[in-house]
Formats: structure tokens, sequence, C-alpha cells
């Protein structure tokens, strides 16, 4: 069963540490973009059909960017109409959307809940002022709490808040801070990230150039700490490194990525995996249409190899923390996990980043050094 | 041809004077070279001598030039290494030579290097024609060269010949200088053969090929040969003249300089300065001068990955082939593992090799940091020479420690002079003598520790007079130091790629900097990291890596799968070139970096 993933690479202003394929200004192509999700939504699905042995039903559908939510909510009721229209969708599957919370309202979100979206996730990133600004966002704290409430008030009971720690400046008093309100809003899901330097973003620029420190790695290890102790607390089981859910609301699309199964993107820029084979569409979105037109959008095929496909299992699944069922290794392998990374995970063991029995799965102190255990792998 | 249509001569410069572009000239101005055969500097043969600027090795081209007299004449051209490291090799050079061309920039003016070698000229006699060079520059002011050809070298330089070797300006005077200033070589054709080598290379086809000067008597092919110094007896397979090509003659007699080939397959059995005579009723005497050459810097140079030793110390056997002045014996370091020592002239000839080593044949090496060798009188009366700290005896054991000291001569401006003589003073230099060379050129004498010339001192030179200044030195003797051995701990445990020999009044400053460089180095690891510097069992300094805390991808969705693989094969790649000394991971740089100082 893939997952299917749309991409909508439009933002009102990209975010500071933002590197994801995604474009303010471009609001001319909304409309043609739409069009091109839905033609390539049905030029693939003939061909996916015939490239897998496995069923076809889908079970989770998420719509990242960019910023979704900033398009006509009709626009994605029209794509989520083209998924059921190629795909089996079974009946409890999961609908995902990314919204910023300035561009919620009791509207919107009644139209996207009609067409189909059951799950929702927002992205505070803080719940200080300063540090929003920090990250370039355009909301305030109080906007995302109304955000969310408006979102309850149509009736969405599945939803994310998306945050983000070790942002310049920020103390652990002032994360703790945003934990705790966040999680009196009683949210089903958390996302929280450590706040990750990408080459080529504006915040780079701005700390190479000195007008804004380096996030401190103590701190961010502390704020890490606290996060996964005080969210467990509060009802939060960890689940993968950054995510954190309540019983039985861990989200399923991403755990498709994880547990390497298989998945579909459709849209700029967006990537897909079937068996051992993963491409990846156009990047730039007028590319991206125009390409759609001419038959073609994909830019690049990687074929897998068994030690890639292996290897990959390990640092994707690790980053669960219930880790690896050793015998669906073996059983996809043919070979047991030991007799191909038996040094490996021995001297991992050793010092104290994995343990295993009928899982390989990191300790406590492995989640805080998971490129220490997954770099092990490549 | 007659001899008294012969001119050896040699051109003398500093770096980056325009000695390889006024040779060009030369060859182009007599046709020697066609501008269409004429690669840019034929001189400088080699990619890396290409590349720095610098000639490494000397060579020697033949010039036919018709002069204005009418008369045909052979203009000999012996090229010099132009690098402190091959004072030696320069100076057997010139002694093949009756004169030589003095190239000074004159925007520059004159500097270390060109007074170093020019004396070198003057003690083989050899007549000097001044060259101002690059005098289509807008800052040339030659008249201010001039004055400091005068006043350093004491020659006259009122008749220095103004030249542009970019806009071959100037290059017809320089040929018919050569014709009327420089002397035709003497000697006696009658005598025994007398020949001196100036250079000799080995070629994988060929075997060793001898670059000589014949003095007295002639040589032909055929003829039985011994080399004096090391006694080693051939015969000439081949002889020939460098037009800069090989070609062959039948013979050369006293004045000639060319070629030969005679069957020695290693350099060794030709060394630079020896002299060449029959083998029987040879020369009693050989030529003065003949030294052997001798390493002054020593490393360690390791392989990063060990299982390239073997490789390593093939490619040591082909380059000595070459490079008789290396040495090299294989050592074992508990940090580093397997390697060898290696010896060298300086720290050119260092950089050069290892850049060679690692480029040519593809080694990962790492050097430890560069180290003198020290003479020791043990209590016991023994004396022992070392070339590795790890090699110093106990304290108690020691009667007395001696370390190399350099004669070094500093030309700068009278701006800098100050903070140049502080460094001098810090470096344990003793003051010899100062002198004014023009209003913008004082030269400088220091009595130096070669250790302290290792120790970053170029650079601190440069950047305290902002490249202003030059330096030059050679080899003054030993002389009794206070000297103590300073350990590096890393997680509790001696590296002993880290060790160095210090002064003793100057060891807790350096366990302090050293410490701190090495924290700034050695990155966080899994576990807390203590640094410390010791003398003996006593800890003098110490700092401590902390350990990382978090290391982990924050984000990995569909999207990012492929480029966080990229980011953790990075990761790992970096974690391989370092290197694993007990349970700590040490860059690479690290070693070399021991003897970086920070400019204070």
């Amino acid at each position: 069963m893939p997952a299917i993933y749309v991409h909508i690479p439009f933002c009102k202003q990209k975010c500071v540490h933002c590197d994801f394929n995604s474009y303010s200004g471009l609001d001319s192509l909304h409309r043609a973009y739409v069009g091109a999700l839905v033609s390539e939504i049905a030029l693939q699905a003939p061909a996916l059909r015939n490239s897998s042995d496995n069923d076809l039903s889908v079970s989770s559908v998420y719509i990242g960017g960019g910023t979704p939510t900033l398009i006509d909510p009709a626009h994605i009721d029209a794509v989520l109409h083209a998924i059921a229209n190629h795909f089996s969708i079974t009946r409890d599957v999961e609908v995902s959307i990314e919204a910023n919370p300035e561009t919620i309202t009791l509207e919107r979100m009644a139209v996207l809940k009609e067409a189909g979206v059951n799950r929702l996730s927002i992205g505070f990133q803080s719940l200080d002022n300063r540090c929003l600004q920090v990250l370039g966002r355009k909301h305030s704290a109080m906007q995302a709490i109304d955000a969310f409430n408006a979102a309850r008030e149509t009736g969405f009971d599945n939803i994310n808040i998306d945050l983000i720690f070790g942002i310049p400046g920020q103390t652990i008093a002032n994360w703790a801070s945003t934990l705790e309100q966040v999680t009196l809003l009683d949210p089903e899901h958390l996302s929280c990230y450590s706040l990750t330097i990408e080459p080529g973003t504006v915040l780079e620029r701005e700390i190479a150039m000195g007008l804004v420190e380096t996030p401190d790695e103590d701190v961010q290890a502390d704020m890490f700490t606290y996060t996964i102790e005080s969210l467990r607390e509060s009802g939060f089981e960890h689940y993968e490194i950054s995510n954190y859910a309540k019983l039985g609301k861990r989200c399923r699309h991403n755990l498709t990525y994880w547990n390497n199964g298989d998945y579909i993107g459709f849209g700029a820029g967006a990537h897909s995996k079937m068996l051992n084979i993963r491409f990846s569409n156009i990047a730039s979105p007028a590319e991206y249409i125009k390409s759609v037109e001419s038959g073609s959008c994909i830019a690049e095929v990687i074929d897998l190899s068994i030690e890639d496909e292996m290897s990959e299992m390990l640092f994707l699944g690790l980053r669960k923390t219930e880790g690896i069922n050793l015998e669906e290794f073996k059983t996809r392998f043919g070979r047991p996990l030991h007799a191909v990374y038996g040094a490996q995970v021995d001297d991992l063991i050793r010092n104290g980043l994995v343990t295993w029995d009928d899982r390989l799965r990191l300790t406590s102190r492995g989640i805080l050094f998971g490129n220490e255990v997954f770099s092990r792998f490549i | 041809m007659d001899r008294k249509n012969i001119r050896n001569f040699s051109i003398i410069a500093h770096i980056d004077h325009g000695k390889s572009t006024l040779a060009d000239r030369l060859l182009e101005a007599t046709d020697t070279l066609s501008e269409r055969e004429m690669m840019d500097q034929v001189l400088d043969s080699m990619d890396l001598e290409r590349e720095r600027g610098i000639t490494i090795k000397a060579r020697a081209v033949r010039i036919n030039y018709k002069a204005k007299d009418g008369q045909e004449y052979i203009l000999n051209l012996i090229d010099t290494p132009g690098h402190v490291d091959f004072t030696y090799e320069v100076s057997r050079s010139l002694a093949a030579c009756e004169g030589a061309l003095l190239v000074v920039d004159a925007a520059q003016g004159v500097e270390a290097q060109t007074l170093a070698n020019a004396f070198l000229a003057l003690e083989n006699d050899l007549e000097i024609v001044s060259v101002i060079n690059k005098i289509d520059l807008p800052s040339a002011d030659p008249e201010r060269a001039a004055r400091e050809i005068e006043e350093g070298l004491a020659i006259d330089a009122s008749g220095a010949l103004m030249v542009s070797a970019k806009t071959g300006e100037g290059t017809a005077e320089v040929l018919e200088a050569i014709v009327q200033r420089v002397p035709e070589p003497k000697g006696d054709l009658d005598a025994p053969l007398k020949a001196l080598i100036f250079d000799s290379f080995f070629d994988s086809y060929r075997g060793v090929i001898v670059f000589i000067r014949v003095v007295d008597g002639s040589i032909r092919k055929g003829q039985k040969i011994r080399m004096m110094a090391t006694g080693r007896v051939a015969e000439v397979e081949e002889i020939g003249v460098l037009r800069p090509e090989m070609e062959k003659v039948d013979g050369l007699s006293a004045g000639e300089v060319g070629y030969l080939i005679a069957g020695v397959k290693d350099v060794r059995d030709s060394k630079v300065g020896d002299t060449i005579t029959n083998a029987k009723n040879g020369a009693l005497e050989p030529l003065p001068g003949y030294r052997e050459a001798k390493p002054m810097v020593f490393c360690g140079l390791y392989p990063v990955d060990g299982g390239q030793y073997e490789d390593l110390r093939d490619a040591l056997a082909k380059l000595q082939l070459n490079d008789p002045a290396m040495v090299y014996e294989p050592e074992t370091s508990s940090a580093l593992g397997f390697g060898f020592r290696c010896g060298f002239l300086g720290l050119l000839h260092m950089e050069i090799i290892k850049e060679r080593l690692e480029r040519e044949y593809d080694l990962e090496l790492v050097a430890t940091a560069p180290s003198v060798a020290y003479r020791i009188t043990k209590t016991s009366g023994e004396q022992i020479t070392i070339r590795n700290p790890s090699e110093m005896p106990q304290p108690h054991e020691i009667e007395k420690m001696e370390e190399p000291f350099v004669s070094t001569v500093i030309l700068l401006p009278p701006d800098y002079v100050g903070t140049i003589m502080d460094l001098c003073q810090d470096r344990r230099g003793e003051f010899k003598n100062m002198q004014y060379l023009s209003e913008t050129r004082v030269e400088l004498q220091y009595d130096l520790p070669l250790a302290e010339i290792l120790l970053d001192f170029f650079n601190q030179l440069k950047s305290r007079t902002r490249g202003y200044a030059s330096l030059d030195y050679e080899i003054k003797g030993y002389k009794a130091t206070e000297l103590v051995r300073l350990d590096i701990l890393l997680a509790g445990t001696p590296v002993d790629a880290f060790s160095c020999i210090v002064p003793k009044e100057k060891a807790y400053q350096r366990g302090k900097e050293l410490v701190s460089k090495l924290r700034e180095i050695i990155p966080r690891q899994m576990f807390e990291v203590p640094i410390q510097a010791a003398i003996g069992s006593k800890v003098i300094s110490r700092e401590t890596v902390k350990a990382k805390r978090k290391d982990v991808i924050a984000k990995c969705y569909g999207g990012d799968i492929t480029r966080k693989r990229k980011l953790l094969e990075k990761q790992k790649e970096g974690k391989r070139k370092m290197k694993q000394v007990g349970r700590v991971e040490v860059p690479q740089e690290a070693f070399m970096q021991v003897l970086r100082v920070e400019d204070k």
C-alpha cells in the first residue's frame, strides 16, 4: 500500500531557516500548478499500477509544502478528488495537510474538512514572538493559538503542532514555556525539531555575517532531553527522533518513510520510492508545469542496490524508538542483520548506543547520537 | 670551438625577480628555441616547480650567439635553484661558471636571497653583471635598486643593465655584456681530466644523467672515468650538450659544459660537487668545495591508511633515486603506527617531498611537526644524535645538549626593524649586525637556533612586515642550550607524535599554547577529552574538549533521504580521515599544527 505525498511549493514568504522546495511570489501559478498536479496524477497512475506487484490501495495522503493552505481550498479538494479517482483509497485513510497559523480560518478549515482532510499539521514553531521573528515567521504566538482553536472548532480531532527548539537566543526556560502552553492545547501529535542550519539558507548567511548567533549545541542537547522527558510526563509517546504522539495518533504517513515503505510524490520536486527505485520530479514549479504538459516530469531516477536498501532500512528504521524488527530484515534480505552488520552492531552495543533483543533499537543515549549510529551502516 | 669564445654563466635572483623570464628571453633572442617551441619558462621543468614559481634543480642550456664583434660564441647558461634549502647546490652551479647575472627587481630592490647568492658568486670569484629587471613597472626605482646593490654587496652597479624581461627590452645588451664582461674559461687542456658535477638526475629509461663542467683536460665517449669522492668507476656511454634538449657530441674539453651518461643507476654514485677524472692516471686533487648534502630538518611521515605503508616505502625509494639529499628510515609511533623518519635539507624541501609523495604516488600522509637533529652528551660520556623527540633520554642522563644554529640575513624596510628584532629576540636570536642598504632597506643579521626557524618563523616574518621582509640563512654549527621535552597527553595517554623539544625557559608558555591550539583543533568526541602538556611527570597545562552532547539529523522524510544519506556519508568520510589515537579521533592537520604559533 503506497502512501501519497502532494507538494504545494508556495509560501507567502520563505522562512530564514527553510531549505525546502518552496517559493514566494508565484501566486499567479497556483491555478496552472493545481491543473498540472491533477494531470500528473492521471498520467502516473496507470504506470504505477503496472510497476507495483503490491495492491495500490492508499492508506495515507499527505499534502505538504510550502504552505498548502495558501492556495484556494477548492484546489485541494480537486487534487484529493483526482487521487480518489485514480487510486483505491482505504476506508480509514489518513489525509493530512500542513497549515501555517495565518492561513487558518473557520471557512477554509470547513472546506478542507469537507474535502476529506482529517489530520492537520500546524506550523507553530514557537510560542515566543521574538523567536518567531528570528525565524521570519508571518504569525504571532496569539495567532497560532487562535488557529488551533479554530481548527478544533471546525471539528479537527487529529492535530499536529510543529515546533522548533534551539532558535538563536532561545533559553531553556523559553522553550519549556512554549512546550507547556502547547501541551495545554492538548494536540494529538507534536513534532519538535532541533533547529538545523541548512546550507544556502538566509539563516546560514546571517550567522556567517555575525548578525545572528549560532545555536549552542549544549543548549540544544538540554532542550532535546527536556522535551523527551516533559512530553512523556504529559502523556505523549516519543516514537521517532523528533515526533511525539498520543496513543494511536502516530502519523501513519510519515511512518511509511521510516518503515522503508513505498510512496508516490506528486508535484514539483516531489520524491517517490517504489520497491528499489527512487525518483524525483523537476523542482521548479514553472518547469514542472511545462514538463507535465509534455508528458514527463521526472528529473532523476536512482536504482537502489541491495546494500543501499539495507542501509536505508537501518538508518530510517532506527529513527523510530521501537527500532527494527530483526525477523523482518532477515525475511526481506535473506540474511540475518548480524551477518551483515555484526561488527558495527557489536561496537555500538559496547558504546551503549543501541540494544537488541528481537529488535534493534537506539538507547536513550543513542537517540542523542543518532548520526554516530546511522553513519556506521552507510 | 676555441675556448676564448665560450662563456659560462648563471643567473642569480630572488624568487619572482624574473630569473626564468629573463632566461626565456635569452633563449628566444638567440633562436635557441623558436617561439613556437617555447613553453613559458623552459628551465623549470617539473610541474611542482612551475606551480610554486621556484626552480628546484639546476639545469643547463647551451646558447649559440653571434656577437656584435662578428664572432660566434657559445654561452652556457647554468640555472640555479632559488631557495635557501639548496644553498649547496647553488654554490656548485656557480662553481661551474665564470660569471653571473645578478637580477634585481627594480621595484622590490635587493632581497636576502639576492645577497646570499651574490655572496656565493663572489666567493667563487665570478664576474658579476648587475641586471635591473622589470623597469617597465610603474613602481620601478632602478636607481634605488642600484644603490642597494652597491651598499649590500660592495660592487659597482654603475654599469647595471636596465632590462624588462617581460617586454624583451635590454635583452640584446645582456647578451653583449655576457660576451664582453664574463671571462673566458681557463683550465689546462693537457692536464688530467677534472670535471665538476653540478647536477644529476635519474631517468627511468637512461639511468643517471650527470651534468658536468669540464675544468681541465677532456672527456670523450668510451672513456673510463672515476668519481673522486665515491670512488665509483664507469665508462662514458654518451656525452652531449643541452640545447636545451640532449644533443650527442664526441667529447667535451676544458671550459665546456654538457651532460654524460655512464651506466650509473644510482644518483648517489654521482654526487653534486664531486669531481670526475680519468679512471687511470687521473687527477690527484679533486676540485675544491665538495661536501655531502646533509639533511637538517626531520619529520615523521605516516600513511593515514596503514595499508599504504609498503607503497610509501617504495615511493620514498623512488624519490631518493633523484634526490639523495632526502634520507629516510623506518620508525614506529604508538600514535601513528608504522612510518618513516625522513630528513630534508630544509622546510621547503620537506614540503616538496611530502607533496610529491601525495600527488605523484597517490598517498595520504600525516606529517609530524618538523624537528632538527640534537646532539646529546650523556652523563655516561656517550654522545648521541637524536632526530625525534621520542629518542631524548631522561633528563638525569643528559650532561649536555646542543642544537644547530643558523646565521640569518633579513632584509626589510626600516619601519619593521623593531618588530623583527622583537621576533628574533623572542626566538632566542643573538644580534650580530645591522646595516642600512638604502633609505628603504635595512639588513639585519642574527644567529638563531634552526629549530626556531622551523617554528613558523617565515610566516611570522612575512605577517609582521606585511610581506616586505626576506630571509636567508646558512647553517653555522652546534651550540649548547637548555632544552626539555614537552609531552602531550590526550585523555591521559601520551601521544608521541605530539612530543617536541623546547627551550627550558619557554616550556611553560609553549605547553600552554600547544594545549589551547589542540583544544581548538580536536573536535568534540563522544566523551570528554582532557589535553595536558607535561614535562616528565609534571603537568604544566591542561584544557578539556567537552564531550559532544548531540549529533542527530532532526528531520528525515521522503524527500530528504538521498540528501541525508550524503550527509552521513560525508560524516563517515570525515571520521575516516581522522587519526585514531587511543580512543580519540585527531584530525591530521593537528600533527603539523603543533609548531604553528599564534601571532601575539
